[in-house]
């Protein structure tokens, strides 16, 4: 079970996560939802071990990651938000390296490589440097890195970035088999609709906190709404959206 | 066959000899030094769109061209010196030696400069490596490793090429050694120097990164190449006066020259190939025991911090300070009476330049290189007793002008190369006019380049005691000429700065540089020696401002008319070297 016990993230003192808390068992997709800056993607790189929390912990079947970082690291795949990757490289040279650096074996790695190539219609492109590719198609290497050595922990930190209609329905089924097979899936997004059908739990962060960690139905209940975008919208959005909305389109009339 | 059955076998003799976790460890590091020195090659190339093998390979070329001509250069005269006595070629040898291991020592301080930010792992790495089951050293210990191969590559074609030449005219004279040993004394003292350098440097980077924090590290970085492009361009000029004298005071064993570096290494290749002064030997000691104290030394140096930088590379906010220039720019451009088109551009010029080390190198480059004619100008002029500070002379007026020139000349080829091409889609969308683009770039030459420079020309008249009108003359004067050289140097161009495709044009490499030979010496030195004049009577400073003015506003109505029907160019234009006969047309 992955577990995060009241962990705090700070910045020169400036608290980017606070008090933040979740479980996750086997087969279970966590939704993260939040605005801009609200402390989510923080959340997302403690859970892989990018950054170590200021307080509390994050516990793997009860043990700190901290203590066992390099073992914990091996079961966790990892999606980032910005698709950083090395340029220079080809999709294969990089999901090489990726899983060359996990330790799977030069055959499967070969193998695996080349049906994700297919699977995600980068088969064309194998030659050409990630530097070529549009976001949509790093994102769906970036997808193929994680999956790669077959993780017991998917961490997804807006992993629709740039995808296409078609790519975006294969990713959410994927994320239901995955949770199927006994996956931990976290699933950090904008795109409330996704998370509304993708995920059973969801963590509504908001200047750093939670504000609200429930499963989606409950979430619904408890909010007196029908849909989970009202329900975030009335525990997240302290703004009058639609003023703001008319303000910036009065702009050019000053 | 038997190859792979070597390797299965040493494969799986170091699973049994190492546990598990170490062999994954030395499989890790393997896949990472690999990449690591794509890495470092990607970091080294000024462009993105350039390749990095080629790059690095015509740079490869370009830096070991040099040592190899001289070395041919030396079989000629060593040949003529057949009969001459054994200390004369004693000497002349021994500031050979000198040279070989200095230059080697430098270019691998450059390679150093330019890879400078990839030397040790940054954010993208920690971001793409930082959530696999890898450890911060591991990863750190690739880079390491991907340096020194890097370093030893690009020593190799500067080394062996003239060592492979000394050796085969060591036979013309008894006192050059012995054929192979001269060969083996060259390779081992220039290749020992240039990792002494490389190492040493290597050892500075991780020692600023852990105390200091990358943003010092980052500046360090521009300093270190303007010093080594300057001192790889005067090593050639000061082979006949510099290089003789600290031989001797080398073989005479005086202190002063035992403290340099090169010295070590160039009494080592004596030692090496046999020579008859006692006093090297101890000398020679020091080059084998810098070597191997800057290489043990630098591993603890880069593994033992690697996850405490690891953390706070992942941790830091990045901040991207204005700067004062950049400030004065920003300034300067709202002051200026140009219109909001070409203030937009000039902003966008001057933050984009300020931020990008790329181009900030590019730029470096050239000033390092009118370091070395400047410092040159000024030796040449002390040298012949014809330098007065006093007074304006030409010696010390060339030299503002000399930085003009290269500087011009860097800025616009900084320009050339793109920061983020895909990004220009908002120029292309907004389609700015061409004659705003150029006024916005030359604004941009004269904030960034020529008014510093002009103002420390006159804050340096003022202070070497000219007079106040002097000082403010020499600065005055300065701007005029700067205005004319950005309009010559602007002639033909058609870009938004950094926003247009770039081809990498190997004529410029191979050939274009000697056509700058004949403006740089009538810019700056036979435009010294005018202003010279000017400054000497108010009527010749209205003849030399009039002059300046009439070509400049002639200058900037040509461009008008050739631009003005003209669209701004995005597209990369087929590099020259590419030309052919065209015979494929004939297909059409």
């Amino acid at each position: 079970m992955l577990e995060l016990d009241g962990i705090w993230k700070s910045y020169r003192g400036i608290p980017a996560v606070r008090a933040l808390s979740l479980r996750a068992r086997p087969g279970d997709v966590v939704g993260l939802l939040g605005r801009n800056g609200s402390g989510k993607s923080t959340t997302v790189r403690m859970i892989v071990g990018l950054l170590r929390p200021t307080r509390g912990v994050v516990r793997w079947h009860g043990i700190d990651i901290q203590q066992q970082l390099l073992d914990y690291q091996a079961i966790v795949g990892y999606v980032p938000e910005e698709p950083r990757l090395y340029a220079y490289l080809t999709a294969p040279e990089y999901l090489e390296l990726v899983g060359g650096l996990r330790g799977i074996q030069r055959g499967t790695l070969v193998r695996r490589t080349n049906r994700y190539l297919e699977l995600f219609g980068l088969d064309t492109d194998r030659y050409a440097p990630l530097s070529s590719f549009s976001k949509g198609m790093r994102q769906k290497v970036l997808i193929a890195a994680a999956l790669i050595h077959d993780p017991q922990i998917v961490v997804l930190d807006e992993p629709n970035s740039g995808l296409d209609v078609g790519a975006s329905l294969i990713l959410r089924t994927l994320v239901n088999t995955l949770a199927e097979r006994g996956k931990i899936v976290i699933y950090s997004s904008h795109l409330l609709d996704v998370v509304e059908r993708v995920c059973q739990e969801v963590l509504i962060l908001h200047d750093s906190a939670v504000v609200a960690s429930n499963s989606v139905r409950k979430l619904r209940e408890l909010t007196h709404t029908t849909s989970l975008e009202e329900a975030f919208t009335s525990v997240a959005i302290d703004q009058d959206v639609v003023r703001i909305g008319r303000e910036i389109a009065d702009v050019v009339t000053l | 066959m038997t190859r792979l059955r070597l390797i299965a076998w040493c494969e799986a003799s170091a699973r049994q000899a190492f546990p598990d976790a170490v062999a994954r460890e030395i499989e890790q590091f393997k896949l990472l030094s690999r990449d690591s020195v794509r890495r470092l090659l990607s970091a080294a190339s000024m462009s993105r769109e350039t390749d990095p093998a080629q790059f690095a390979l015509w740079a490869t070329v370009l830096v070991s061209v040099p040592p190899a001509m001289y070395a041919v250069h030396q079989l000629l005269n060593y040949s003529a010196m057949r009969y001459a006595p054994a200390f004369f070629v004693d000497l002349a040898i021994q500031a050979d030696r000198m040279f070989f291991v200095l230059y080697g020592m430098l270019a691998a301080a450059l390679l150093a400069a330019v890879m400078w930010e990839a030397l040790l792992p940054d954010r993208t790495d920690q971001e793409i490596v930082g959530s696999l089951p890898v450890r911060a050293r591991t990863l750190t210990a690739a880079r390491l490793s991907a340096a020194l191969i890097v370093v030893t590559m690009f020593s190799l074609p500067i080394s062996l090429p003239a060592g492979i030449i000394l050796a085969v005219a060591a036979p013309s004279h008894p006192a050059l050694g012995f054929l192979p040993t001269v060969f083996a004394a060259h390779v081992i003292a220039t290749m020992g120097g240039s990792l002494f350098v490389f190492a040493f440097l290597l050892i500075v980077r991780g020692t600023i990164a852990f105390c200091l924090g990358e943003h010092v590290s980052e500046r360090l970085a521009t300093v270190l190449q303007l010093v080594t492009v300057a001192a790889l361009a005067e090593v050639f000029f000061f082979i006949p006066g510099v290089l003789p004298a600290m031989v001797t005071r080398m073989i005479f064993g005086d202190s002063s020259a035992i403290a340099l570096p090169p010295v070590w290494f160039a009494a080592l290749y004596s030692w090496l190939v046999g020579t008859p002064h006692s006093t090297l030997a101890s000398t020679a000691l020091l080059a084998p025991i810098a070597c191997v104290s800057a290489m043990v030394l630098v591993i603890p140096v880069y593994l033992l911090p690697a996850s405490i930088l690891a953390r706070r590379t992942l941790e830091t906010e990045r901040h991207q300070h204005a700067g004062v220039i950049s400030t004065f720019a920003r300034s300067a451009a709202v002051a200026l009476p140009s219109s909001a088109v070409v203030r937009g551009i000039l902003v966008f010029i001057v933050a984009s330049l300020l931020r990008s080390r790329r181009h900030r190198l590019i730029v470096t480059g050239y000033a390092g290189l009118a370091a070395a004619i400047g410092t040159m100008s000024v030796m040449a002029g002390s040298i012949r007793e014809t330098i007065a500070l006093d007074s304006p002379g030409i010696s010390i007026l060339s030299l503002p002008l000399v930085l003009m020139f290269f500087v011009v000349l860097g800025l616009r080829a900084a320009f050339a190369v793109p920061t983020d091409v895909d990004a220009n889609w908002s120029f292309r969308l907004a389609q700015p006019p061409v004659m705003a683009a150029i006024d916005a770039t030359a604004i941009a030459i004269a904030l960034v380049g020529m008014v510093p420079i002009a103002v420390a020309a006159s804050a340096a008249a003022f202070f070497l005691g000219w007079g106040p009108y002097a000082a403010v003359s020499v600065g005055a004067l300065d701007l005029l000429s700067a205005t004319v050289l950005v309009e010559c140097a602007l002639a033909g161009w058609r870009k938004v700065p950094f926003t247009c495709a770039h081809m990498p044009d190997a004529e410029s490499l191979k050939s274009r540089w000697l056509l700058y030979i004949v403006p740089l010496i009538v810019f700056a030195f036979v435009n010294a020696a005018i202003q010279r004049h000017a400054l000497a009577s108010t009527r010749a400073m209205f003849w030399y401002g009039g002059i300046a003015a009439v070509a400049i506003a002639i200058l900037h109505l040509r461009r008008w008319l050739a631009v003005r029907r003209l669209m701004l160019q995005f597209d990369a234009s087929p590099a020259d070297a590419m030309a052919t006969l065209s015979l494929s047309e004939a297909l059409h």
